[in-house]
């Protein structure tokens, strides 16, 4: 029997709400197929009540360059309503794609999702 | 013939214009890793390229349209795996891609791509014509 595949798990998004940010656990693989629903669902959950996101990261395992524009589209609409996007604890092959790509001068990079709620003022 | 390989000792899957279909051969490729191997940083590095070629194929090769198609070709061994990928597209030309991590650019959404798969694989060629990008990954190379 063939080894399973790396980075074939499906993409998960389980959303919480925490009074002006919704909190959103990324699990999985962000892979090519999946990057227009991610980006679809990301933007549509920014709305002026709600105008901040938080990106928990460390379960997501792979992510392309479309599916970083995904995330920088949000923040173009966070920040668009006076809101702010953070992600929180990247896996160690996903930050480092954000520092080549320069993303983490744009966006701000927590490594737990403590500080990312206190930077929010969220508690 | 490109890395010293025969057009003969590739594989090759050939898939519609949309990326769902085009993921059955990503799907190969990645299971074809799995077999011989490979670790998860370089899984990471080749996954990574081909998709950025796969997404650059279908949108500005082929500029979506779904009459078109996508080959892949590649042959994967112990030592080292070679992809190509090609579309119907009339071409472009890489060196006038903006760079991506300018300041003026970092909020543009497109041309993270091709600086992508030069920073991941070991060496990354473009035909002339603009519409085949070749891909070799040294499996003995660190990624970025």
């Amino acid at each position: 029997m063939n080894p399973s595949a790396p980075f074939d798990s499906p993409l998960r998004l389980d959303i919480e709400r925490a009074g002006r940010a919704h909190i959103v656990r990324l699990r999985g693989s962000a892979s090519m197929e999946q990057v227009e629903d991610l980006h679809r669902r990301l933007v549509e959950l920014i709305e002026p009540a709600v105008p901040h996101l938080v990106l928990e990261l460390s379960e997501l395992d792979f992510i392309s360059s479309a599916g970083i524009g995904a995330i920088m589209a949000a923040h173009l609409k966070a920040r668009a309503h006076e809101g702010t996007l953070r992600m929180v604890n990247p896996t160690p092959a996903i930050r480092n794609l954000l520092r080549l790509l320069h993303i983490d001068r744009q966006i701000g990079i927590d490594d737990t999702l403590a500080s990312a709620r206190a930077a929010l003022d969220l508690d | 013939m490109h890395f010293g390989v025969d057009q003969g000792d590739l594989a090759e899957v050939i898939v519609p214009n949309d990326l769902r279909s085009a993921k059955r051969a990503e799907d190969r490729i990645m299971a074809e890793l799995a077999r011989y191997g490979y670790d998860s940083d370089t899984s990471f590095a080749i996954k990574l390229s081909l998709e950025e070629a796969i997404t650059n194929a279908v949108k500005h090769g082929n500029k979506n349209d779904p009459a078109k198609r996508i080959v892949v070709r590649f042959q994967i061994t112990v030592q080292r795996t070679v992809i190509m990928v090609a579309d119907d597209g009339t071409g472009f030309s890489p060196e006038k891609v903006p760079d991506p991590t300018a300041d003026k650019n970092l909020e543009r959404p497109n041309g993270r791509g091709i600086m992508l798969m030069h920073a991941y694989m070991t060496k990354v060629w473009f035909s002339e014509t603009g519409n085949e990008v070749w891909m070799l990954k040294d499996r003995r190379e660190a990624t970025p």
